[in-house]
């Protein structure tokens, strides 16, 4: 047996080798390539997609939508499990709704990973024709699509959002991480045959749906600011503009138009200008209309009285060797301050600004809220730029005094005039009233700054007589509503450019509030570069009104000025005035009448009238308006008229 | 027929050696649940294991009390019925997967090759009992060669290349046991490079030569035997030291894993149980391995000798091919791992090894 052991022993090193060679292997595979194998097993098996949760909706102060979420489907592939691209890429191409041509497609199912995007967020139908083409490969994933149903409205307040679902402007963007939820996490299991298995999805990996965002924004101010701002940029081919109504009561911004806009369905096919919110990212030079502040300052500081006669002298200032003119070259001679803020004299406010002094001027400013955001919550807001007295020059003072030399949002000049709106108490802007989840129940309010005095009762009601004043007789005439009283200041600014002010450019402003006596709305129209006229009387003051008077119907506050009926229909008006005896004070205007009407006027006055000539009445003793006279007796003259 | 009482009962059966067999073949039960559970809810697979688990340890009892001798006396009856049953697939078998190796009775199944492998060895050794020189001349050579190649043909042909290959460990023995020349070696080797390119060319038809290409080099199929052999390295590799746990197998799971509970058990192995699993398993079938050595140097006759080299070859063999198609070190082929892989003739094959490898070792003492 000696050999047969000899043999058997070469037998069993060959064996022996044999599995040593396998034992290495296995160390090899097992030990020192463990975490190759690891990671090629996880990756054919795993693929961790996230759930995209629900996002919430952003809703208007009457909870009515201005951005939802809805159902849309979304294709991928995994390019590696496609057999015939060519095919594959042909048969999808053809699907209505994949705007992709089939080389696009085809491109796309060459990627090396084992997973690519063919098409995001289609329409439902698009699912079923391409569910029915079953190629391998190729799936479908539920998704959510962003969906603005008013379009434009509100735009650049609400923002929008990226395909991926993350907000990239606006609320969607301030308020990302209340609306977008959470999502959830499940790993799919892929086996060999591409059948998938879901793990996972619980506890923290669990979707969690937004939460909505009501906004103070009201759809119909909205609606109505934004109609009649669009109105006036195009009629003045202006550049573009912003407007701003807000409840001063609380500082709730009910509408915040921008132009241009854009419609956040189709964010991308417009250009970056459009998506500005102007209201809070733009800086601009206010003019006139800062002149409230200076005012405020001057009265409360008692360095002027609304009487005290200014010497507003042949219409320029001249101040560290510049001179500085009135608008339209006007020449206002010595008038009282009231009258400075009518006509909106430069040299007349100016002089106010320079008694108040830098220092001071400087305290008021900042305590009007320029220089800091409001801290309304959208992103973007600038702060303003109001530089500090060290780094003023002679000319600051005086420029400033009338809205130069500063930069401000027009959320600031909106909050500014809140302030005299609200006997002098300065209320924080905010645009955001609450979120709320699934359930309605509210998880977050904002917190409310409290109010801070600015100026006393006593200047804000002084200053708002004056305001008044410049609607009711001065620059900001066209503002006045038939209904109610209005306050508000014009603003005309030259833009400044490389190396000085513009000749050719201005902001056209109106700032104001209405009712004045117990003012509901805010309202601030800034119209950029208008063309054929520049003030803001003119261009923003009708803006204002058209704002106001639709708005305050909407709101159904009643007129402050319940005997105006001018707007009324003539044949309605005949109607109002069949019995006028009683209610109308004083003589009546029997003027242009003839001999029959004028009588009859006169007799149910209480008057007895003495008639001399014929014809209608040329003329008529007591004057109309006048006090009934005591002897009830009245005169009145006809003459013939040339037909 | 004496010679079935010359026994000393069970008292003399090596326990350490049935056990250890018994063990890996719970292992293999384990390892097939865990394989299957997933995409055979129903634990039908299980169960019919469990079936052939339960045969397979009765045939072991069956082959372990009867003297071997018996078996080498009717051997040529049991190689005869054998070859006939595989010369009856080939003239009438019903082809399944490509593959004419499966004889139905009823709803019942088995492949004839598999137990042909006990068979042969049956015969072989009987054959060999009473050969006991030192070196095999050429004639007795033939004759050892002819026993082989018989049943290895009759499956070479079906075409089952792998289960014809696995006879090559008999041939091992009768070369490196038997004893052979110098002479003869030259003579098989020229006779190898001789018929090999003839038989490839001439006998071999076109999708059968692509198999042998592939079977040579996996490559060339990356989808199929290519794919395999990465997806079981993937899983044994990310089993890594302790492995993944038992049912967490993800790649056996998922289905990543082709013929998992049959020949890649063990790939499931590997990545449910890691290194050590691998290490404790290969450890067993060492244990194994030693214990029929030791059997084999013990016998009473050469007889009982070849018999026990015979089918420990087989062992060692099918351990040895089937562990190294796994990792890539040979190429893929249809090689179940003994006692652990799926399969009711494999099963019920390698209980009738054991049963016998411990039939000699119980009948070792001449003057019983």
């Amino acid at each position: 047996m000696t050999t047969s052991n000899k043999r058997m022993l070469q037998l069993f090193a060959g064996l022996t080798v044999w599995a040593l060679i396998v034992i290495a292997r296995l160390v090899q595979v097992q030990l020192v390539r463990h975490n190759y194998y690891m990671l090629r097993a996880q990756r054919q098996q795993e693929r961790t997609v996230t759930l995209a949760p629900v996002r919430g909706s952003i809703l208007d102060a009457r909870g009515r939508v201005l951005g939802e979420s809805v159902s849309a489907i979304s294709l991928y592939a995994d390019p590696q499990l496609v057999t015939d691209r060519h095919a594959a890429a042909k048969a999808l191409a053809a699907v209505p709704g994949i705007d992709l041509s089939a080389r696009e497609i085809e491109e796309k199912l060459h990627d090396d990973g084992g997973f690519v995007w063919i098409a995001r967020q289609l329409p439902m139908t698009a699912a079923a024709a391409v569910k029915q083409l079953k190629i391998a490969g190729v799936a479908t994933i539920e998704e959510h699509r962003r969906s603005y149903p008013r379009g434009t409205l509100a735009a650049n307040v609400i923002g929008y959002v990226g395909l991926d679902g993350e907000g990239l402007a606006g609320i969607e963007h301030s308020f990302d991480n209340y609306v977008k939820g959470h999502a959830g996490r499940v790993t799919i299991l892929r086996d060999a045959r591409a059948g998938t298995y879901l793990v996972g999805g619980d506890g923290p990996n669990r979707t969690i749906d937004g939460n909505d965002v009501v906004l103070t924004i009201d759809s119909v101010v909205q609606f109505i600011a934004e109609q009649a701002l669009a109105k006036a940029v195009e009629k003045y081919h202006a550049a573009a503009g912003s407007a701003l109504v807000m409840d001063p009561r609380d500082g709730s911004i009910l509408a915040m138009a921008s132009v241009p806009t854009f419609d956040p369905n189709r964010f991308g096919d417009f250009p970056s200008v459009a998506w500005r919110n102007r209201n809070v990212q733009d800086l601009y030079e206010p003019g006139s209309t800062f002149k409230i502040v200076t005012a405020s300052a001057g009265l409360e500081e008692g360095m002027v009285t609304p009487s005290q006669i200014i010497d507003c002298g042949n219409g320029s200032i001249e101040i560290a060797n510049v001179a500085i003119h009135e608008h339209g070259h006007n020449a206002y001679g010595m008038i009282p301050f009231e009258d400075v803020m009518v006509h909106s004299s430069n040299v007349g406010a100016i002089k106010v600004g320079l008694a108040v002094g830098p220092r001071r001027f400087y305290d008021y400013i900042r305590r009007f809220g320029f220089g800091e955001r409001t801290g309304v919550q959208l992103p973007g807001e600038a702060q303003g730029l109001v530089r500090r007295t060290e780094k003023w020059s002679m000319l600051s003072n005086a420029s400033m005094s009338i809205g130069q030399e500063i930069g401000v949002t027009p959320l600031q000049i909106a909050q500014a005039t809140a302030i005299v709106a609200n006997g002098g108490v300065r209320i924080a802007p905010r645009i955001v009233d609450r979120v709320v989840n699934a359930k309605g129940e509210t998880i977050y309010q904002p917190q409310r700054v409290p109010p801070v005095r600015v100026i006393s009762e006593k200047t804000a009601a002084v200053l708002n007589e004056i305001l008044k004043a410049v609607v009711a007789r001065g620059t900001g005439l066209p503002a006045a509503l038939p209904e109610h009283v209005v306050a508000g200041k014009t603003g005309t600014a030259q833009k400044a450019g490389r190396g000085g002010y513009s000749p050719d450019k201005f902001v056209a402003s109106f700032t104001g509030y209405v009712p004045a006596d117990r003012p509901r709305l805010v309202i601030l129209v800034v119209v950029d570069e208008p063309k054929g006229s520049q003030y803001g009387g003119t261009i923003a003051a009708p803006v204002f009104r058209e704002i106001a008077e639709a708005t305050l119907r909407y709101l159904g506050v009643p007129p402050s000025i319940p005997s105006r009926t001018l707007d009324l229909h003539p044949p309605m008006l005949a109607e109002f005035s069949q019995p006028p005896a009683q209610t109308q004070p004083g003589v009546p205007d029997l003027r242009g009448l003839d001999a029959r009407a004028a009588i009859s006027r006169a007799v149910a006055a209480g008057l007895q009238v003495r008639a001399v000539g014929s014809g209608v009445v040329q003329s008529q003793t007591p004057e109309p308006g006048q006090a009934l006279p005591t002897n009830r007796l009245m005169t009145l003259a006809f003459a013939e008229v040339a037909r | 027929m004496s010679r079935v009482i010359r026994d000393r009962g069970f008292a003399s059966v090596d326990f350490n050696f049935i056990g250890t067999a018994l063990l890996i073949a719970a292992i293999g039960c384990l390892l097939i649940n865990s394989a299957t559970y997933f995409t055979d809810p129903g634990l039908k697979i299980f169960h019919r294991q469990l079936v052939w688990m339960a045969i397979g340890i009765a045939l072991m009892v069956v082959f372990m009390v009867i003297d071997y001798h018996v078996f080498f006396d009717v051997a040529p009856i049991l190689y005869g019925i054998g070859n006939a049953m595989l010369l009856y697939l080939l003239l009438w078998g019903k082809v399944t997967a490509h593959v004419k190796s499966w004889i139905h009775i009823g709803s019942f199944q088995f492949q004839p090759a598999e137990f042909m492998k006990v068979f042969t060895a049956l015969m072989l050794a009987r054959f060999f009992d009473s050969n006991d020189r030192a070196y095999l001349n050429l004639r007795s050579f033939a004759i050892a060669l002819g026993i082989i190649g018989l049943p290895v043909f009759l499956i070479f042909v079906q075409p089952d290349f792998g289960t014809a290959a696995s006879f090559a460990p008999l041939v091992g023995v009768a070369m490196f046991f038997g004893g052979i020349r110098w002479r003869v070696w030259a003579i098989m080797i020229l006779t190898a490079i001789v018929v090999l390119p003839i038989g490839y060319f001439k006998v071999l038809r076109g999708y059968q030569r692509e198999r042998v290409m592939i079977f040579l080099n996996p490559e060339r199929d990356p989808l199929k035997s290519g794919y395999q052999v990465t997806q079981a390295k993937i899983a044994i590799g990310s089993g890594g030291i302790h492995g993944k746990g038992f049912k967490q197998g993800t790649q056996a799971k998922l289905a990543f894993l082709p013929a998992r509970h049959t020949d890649f058990i063990f790939a499931v192995l590997g990545e449910e149980w890691g290194f050590i699993g691998v290490i404790i398993v290969l450890g067993l079938y060492l244990f194994l391995v030693i214990q029929a050595m030791t059997f084999a140097k013990n016998a009473r006759d050469r007889g009982g000798t070849f018999l026990s080299i015979c089918l420990i070859a087989f062992f060692i063999f099918h351990v040895l091919i089937n562990v190294s198609m796994q990792i890539g070190v040979l190429p893929t082929t249809g090689i179940p791992l003994p006692l652990i892989s799926y399969g009711g003739s494999s099963t019920m094959m390698f209980f009738m090894a054991i049963g016998l490898m411990a039939n000699v070792d119980m009948r070792r003492f001449v003057n019983a």
